[in-house]
């Protein structure tokens, strides 16, 4: 499997085929020898800064530090292991309700589309 | 081959971030040549006789027509404010003032809803562009 | 049965959207300066928005993804965020272009200065993207759209002779004001092939649940839907040729001249329908160009998206086009030329198209986006075609502005 043609920048769907992201980083552990082995997938804005360089990584997880708190820090990663369906896109076998990646747009729901009539 | 694209949208980029300062700076400069001048002025009195004669026939409501009459009074004024300073002939001067003065009697007209006024107006600009120096062959091919 | 509907409901719509106040000024004024001579701008710029809007229909139907979701996941973010940065700044000033046309359609109207309606005209469109779903947008504002078609009435009232419009059809070299003849053929062509037309019909065909059974139907609506859009600005041209040029009026460059091209066709009548048609083409326009934004960046990041969904289900869609469509009322709020404004928009649309047209050679002959449904050699050729046209567009676009823009 083609790592960056097969799996990055793919839509990632939860099992309830809801849109999470894209997959916006790959982790993947060097193996001496062999071919490297992917361990997860890193979804998120400061995933995405990294792909830039690694300094707009920092600034925009400094960013998400002060804006969300430590469990923002770091790139939401999701365990390869979960992946179950791989085509167009990647479905993985998780509740995104039950993981942080959401945080940003719960917070914008509860905070500003909610206080307007009609949402 | 994602590098290449990258590289080519890149350059693509640069190219157009430059191209919007320069448009942006060529959109607010104005460079009219003598030729252009004429045509704006030209088109903006034809639009004044057409606004009398659609406000007199009651197609357009007035508050249009007054609009409209204000905004073109606006160019001519600076299509006469170019003519006085430039090197052209005395007719061509005239011509600049006398429409400058058609345009101020038409928005009179239109003010107080009076129709010989307005009619005059017509006439004045009709008068004025006859004299209009006709520079480019445009301007001679664009009336049927 | 039901497919022929979807077709005639398709192609209705299509037309009643295509007008908007980037095809109306340009040819508005190319019809003034040059009469017919630049009818085969306008034709060149319809059949390329045919096969543009064609394919963009069905890599949706067959892949489920939009165009959108495609550049990102074929070319990986880094080469996304150009076509991506780009047509955000493009559609944002398209979209500001289009707040001002309806704002000025109110002034003609009513009387009230466009700059006080920017704000009102603003949150009525959010307000219907807040509240309406896609059908509702898509179909009815479109159908009211309809009312555009009075340029064609009263093109064929007017009586042109029509072998010199036939004739027109085919390039020819200006006799005067070269630069600005150019200048006027690279704008007609920006306000043809909009990259927000064709991406917003691909996210369409995803609102409206398109398979591989609707390959067909996108063909008919393609083809037609675009062709009879395109015959509206040939009608503006003609009109503006037979009542503004013929009157001595060769320059356009003021918004109030507009209605005069249809006073002395219709009379009062023609006043009201020229400000319905410009108030109504660019209300469904700025609806659009909004949601297009939207769907660009939730795409483009993989969130949820659909405006069928209610807000609170998809906060960062809806975020983008509130965001968007009070920023763009700005530049008109602040009194910028919506004419002015819309001239240059439709130049800078056409130097950009380089960057959103490219990406559909690939995914249009991408084996695991359409399968068997892949490009031919004609599509092929006409995309090819279209990137070269793009990328000298992007070359001669700012030249010809210093030169030959007003």
């Amino acid at each position: 499997m083609h790592l960056v043609r097969d799996v990055l920048d793919k839509q990632i769907v939860d099992r309830n085929q809801v849109k999470i992201g894209k997959v916006d980083g790959i982790v993947a552990r060097l193996r001496q020898g062999k071919p490297p082995r992917v361990i997860a997938v890193e979804i998120g804005s400061i995933a995405l800064a990294r792909r830039l360089g690694p300094r707009p990584g920092r600034w925009v997880a400094i960013l998400a530090a002060k804006l969300g708190g430590e469990r923002h820090a770091k790139p939401h990663r999701v365990a390869w292991s979960k992946a179950r369906d791989i085509g167009l896109d990647i479905e993985f076998d998780i509740d995104v309700r039950k993981t942080a990646i959401f945080d940003w747009q719960v917070w914008l729901r509860d905070h500003i589309i909610s206080k307007i009539p009609g949402a | 081959m994602a590098r290449i694209a990258a590289s080519f949208a890149n350059t693509t980029l640069c190219f157009l971030l430059g191209a919007v300062m320069l448009a942006g700076l060529a959109a607010c400069s104005s460079s009219n040549a003598g030729g252009q001048q004429a045509r704006t002025a030209k088109s903006a009195a034809n639009s004044a006789i057409m606004v009398i004669d659609s406000w007199t026939a009651g197609a357009v409501p007035s508050h249009y027509a007054k609009a409209t009459l204000r905004s073109l009074a606006q160019t001519l004024a600076d299509f006469d404010r170019q003519q006085q300073r430039a090197d052209v002939s005395d007719s061509s001067k005239q011509s600049a003032r006398q429409l400058m003065a058609a345009a101020g009697r038409a928005e009179d007209a239109i003010k107080s809803g009076n129709q010989a006024l307005a009619e005059q107006a017509r006439q004045d600009f009709r008068n004025a562009i006859a004299k209009l120096v006709v520079a480019k062959p445009a301007d001679q091919a664009t009336n049927p | 049965m039901k497919k022929l509907l979807e077709i005639s409901l398709g192609v209705v719509t299509s037309v009643g959207g295509f007008l908007e106040v980037g095809s109306l000024a340009t040819a508005a004024q190319a019809g003034a300066l040059f009469q017919f001579q630049l009818v085969w701008a306008i034709l060149l710029g319809t059949i390329c928005i045919i096969f543009l809007v064609e394919m963009a229909g069905r890599f949706a139907a067959v892949s489920k993804h939009t165009i959108a979701d495609g550049i990102r996941e074929r070319f990986g973010f880094n080469a996304f965020l150009w076509p991506l940065v780009s047509t955000f700044l493009v559609n944002f000033l398209v979209l500001s272009a289009e707040i001002g046309g309806v704002c000025i359609a109110a002034e003609l109207a009513t009387g009230i200065g466009f700059q006080l309606w920017a704000l009102p005209v603003a949150f009525i469109a959010w307000l219907l993207l807040w509240k309406g779903t896609f059908g509702l947008i898509e179909k009815g504002v479109s159908l009211l759209g309809l009312v555009t078609l009075c340029f064609v009435a009263a093109a064929v009232i007017l009586k042109p002779d029509w072998t010199r419009v036939a004739i027109s059809s085919v390039p020819s070299l200006p006799h005067h004001d070269t630069a600005t003849y150019w200048f006027m053929a690279v704008s007609i062509l920006g306000a043809s092939i909009s990259p927000y037309l064709f991406m917003f019909y691909s996210a369409g065909a995803i609102e409206d649940k398109w398979d591989k059974t609707y390959l067909g139907t996108n063909r008919a609506i393609a083809g037609l839907g675009m062709s009879f859009g395109g015959s509206i600005s040939i009608g503006v041209l003609i009109v503006a040729t037979l009542v503004l040029a013929a009157n001595g009026i060769t320059q356009v460059d003021d918004y109030h001249q507009l209605p005069l091209m249809l006073t002395p066709v219709f009379g009062f009548w023609g006043f009201v329908l020229f400000v319905a048609s410009l108030g109504i083409a660019c209300f469904g326009a700025t609806v659009e160009i909004a949601l297009q934004q939207a769907y660009l960046v939730a795409q483009g990041f993989g969130w949820n998206w659909g405006e069928d969904r209610k807000p609170r289900d998809d906060p960062g869609f809806t975020m983008v086009y509130t965001v968007t469509i009070f920023a763009a009322t700005i530049p008109i709020a602040l009194g910028l030329d919506p004419l002015k404004l819309t001239i240059f928009s439709m130049a800078l649309t056409a130097a950009s198209l380089p960057l959103t047209v490219a990406p559909f050679l690939f995914l249009l002959n991408d084996e695991s986006y359409m399968g068997q449904h892949r490009n031919g050699v004609i599509s092929n050729t006409a995309v090819l075609f279209v990137v070269a046209l793009g990328f000298i567009l992007a070359v001669v676009t700012i030249p010809l502005q210093i030169l030959g823009g007003s």
